[in-house]
């Protein structure tokens, strides 16, 4: 255990060697919840009732959701494909170390850094747009906060999944990058997804997207039944046993095709 | 007594992607890609005892580090069996990751943006160095490779042969039995070249390890290897004592005469193949059998100052063994 909480430590403080890079791109994030805040409040100005919901209704969902993404999606695991494809991966795997444990420690150091961040960028927006976010009962917010820490580990497994592409190809950049477009408009972060069409919304919960941030949020409001959240957090799982199962068969045939290019 | 490292017939093949040159192969290579396979290791055997330095010889894209790779689990044989400190590397257990350290003098494990140091502290957590050990180790590497007063400065700061000490540091803070070497002087001026030599041996010594180095120079090879492999188009082609190498492949001896007087080239080239000649002086080559004879005729036939019998240069032979092997 040790081991790895010494990779927790060298992670958490090479995160902080170019403190001017890690600054502007919490200022993007951070631009980023403001500009979706804004527009909302600018569409609901002479309305009562947009798409189904309140103006109070949908600045809570957006404040919520754009919190929760900023946690959920940091990541250090964007550069795991092109680690491999480069043979920057070798150093790893040439130690007596679990990979998997390695990632984890390093994407957990990650994620600590942000939340510092996060938290500072949600008071500033709180204070802005003074959101009316009713805390559900103690049993909800223990449920949410499950559900949460499940979407960060479906996004490790997916990232996961994603680089095991750099054992056959250097092109892992384009695949992620339209995942990360498709999550803007998939996991509800512009908008809650029950303004969609019933087909549309059905087919969007056919993939993993909404279980990244939308469902926990709809948690956290009270929007589901009990029934429906388990149903959720039943399918959330299985996502993950699913992409991790997946994980595992790329990573053993493509150890086998490994190069170790460079190193 | 058994040995440390095993290789029987051992081949790796790799699938090689080849792009037509310019702009229209590039677009053509969107739907249609013709592939070559690369025969980077072809049917190697051999066998290394304990406490062995080898040096693994070969020109670029030989092998070398294919194999190194092979032998660290890193990469997945095509065929052919490798036993190294009796586990199969690609089983990559922990047990015997901890007993072996690969060390690439073109790529680096430390942490670039942090100092030495912190990376020595994590090697010391990830192969479970308990702290006396740990505290005797670096304190007895860092004054050996004299790099006391830069361990906790970013490791992107330091010159290429201080990077290089931290880096040997680094891999040998679990001490390990078995030491896989490739191209650690490299780009290392002579004088941290010859550091650097003289650490590999005296762990060696100390340690009793096992070493297979790589390397361009020839003089790490003939100053810490007594044997020799060497390899080429991923077949071995030689495995044995370096001397072995000279008296197999070096066929002339190299006498070297000073003049006190003028001679021709035409009374010199009798004697045998003419290399230089500048009037004072000049250099034969003779087969090595009449070298003795040779130099005592030239000695009562002509003018001499001084003379010289050398062996010629390692580097020598070893370009004759490729270019040979190139003819074949």
């Amino acid at each position: 255990m040790k081991k790895y909480w010494q990779i927790f430590s060298i992670s958490w403080q090479n995160g902080f060697v170019y403190p001017v890079s890690v600054l502007f791109w919490r200022l993007r994030q951070f631009l980023l919840t403001f500009m979706s805040l804004t527009i909302w409040t600018v569409i609901f100005t002479g309305h009562q009732q947009a798409f189904g919901y309140t103006q109070k209704d949908m600045i809570a969902y957006v404040f919520l959701v754009g919190f929760l993404q900023s946690v959920i999606l940091a990541t250090v695991l964007t550069n795991l494909g092109s680690d491999i494809y480069t043979g920057q991966i070798s150093n790893t795997l040439l130690k007596p170390i679990n990979l998997f444990a390695t990632l984890a420690a390093q994407d957990i150091a990650d994620k600590l850094k942000n939340f510092g961040f996060i938290i500072v960028e949600t008071v500033i927006l709180f204070l802005i747009f003074k959101p009316s976010i009713v805390f559900p009962p103690l049993t909800t917010l223990l449920i949410f906060i499950f559900s949460a820490l499940l979407g960060a580990v479906l996004l490790f497994s997916i990232m996961l999944l994603f680089g095991t592409l750099g054992f056959w190809t250097p092109d892992t950049w384009a695949p992620r990058f339209l995942f990360y477009m498709f999550i803007d408009f998939t996991a509800g972060k512009l908008y809650p997804l029950n303004i969609f069409p019933p087909l549309l919304q059905k087919i969007l919960f056919l993939t993993p997207f909404p279980y990244l941030s939308y469902i926990q949020t709809q948690i956290f409001i009270g929007k589901y039944t009990l029934m429906e959240t388990a149903q959720n957090i039943f399918i959330l799982i299985a996502w993950i046993v699913t992409i991790l199962f997946l994980f595992r068969f790329f990573w053993e045939r493509g150890l086998k095709e490994y190069g170790a290019l460079g190193r | 007594m058994q040995p440390i490292i095993s290789l029987q017939h051992l081949k790796k093949y790799f699938k090689v992607y080849k792009k037509k040159p310019g702009l229209f192969g590039s677009i053509q290579s969107l739907w249609h890609r013709e592939y070559e396979e690369i025969k980077a290791v072809d049917d190697i055997s051999f066998d290394i005892h304990q406490g062995e330095i080898v040096g693994f010889i070969g020109q670029n894209g030989a092998g070398k580090t294919t194999t190194l790779k092979m032998l660290s689990g890193l990469l997945y044989p095509t065929s052919g069996e490798v036993s190294v400190l009796g586990y199969n590397p690609w089983d990559r257990k922990p047990e015997f990751q901890k007993q072996f350290a690969l060390v690439m003098g073109q790529k680096n494990q430390l942490w670039w943006d942090l100092p030495a140091m912190e990376s020595f502290l994590l090697n010391k957590a990830i192969y479970e160095v308990p702290d006396e050990q740990f505290h005797k180790t670096i304190n007895k590497l860092m004054d050996l490779l004299d790099v006391r007063d830069i361990v906790n400065i970013q490791v992107r700061k330091l010159s290429l042969g201080q990077r290089m000490k931290c880096e040997l540091i680094a891999a040998l803070l679990h001490n390990p039995k078995v030491l896989f070497l490739d191209e650690p002087t490299i780009g290392l001026d002579v004088v941290m070249q010859k550091v650097l030599r003289d650490f590999i041996k005296a762990y060696n010594k100390e340690f009793g390890a096992t070493i297979i180095l790589t390397s361009h120079y020839m003089g790490d090879v003939k100053e810490l290897c007594k044997r020799a492999i060497i390899i080429d188009h991923g077949h071995k082609i030689f495995d044995g004592e370096l001397q072995q190498i000279i008296d197999h492949y070096a066929h002339n001896k190299i006498l070297s005469l000073t003049f006190s007087e003028e001679v021709t080239e035409k009374k010199l080239e009798k004697y045998g193949s003419l290399k230089e000649f500048d009037f004072l002086r000049a250099t034969l080559l003779v087969p090595r059998e009449k070298a003795a004879k040779v130099a005592a005729e030239i000695l009562s036939d002509l003018p001499i100052a001084d003379v010289n019998i050398e062996e010629p240069s390692i580097e020598a032979i070893i370009r004759e063994v490729f270019e040979s092997q190139g003819k074949k």
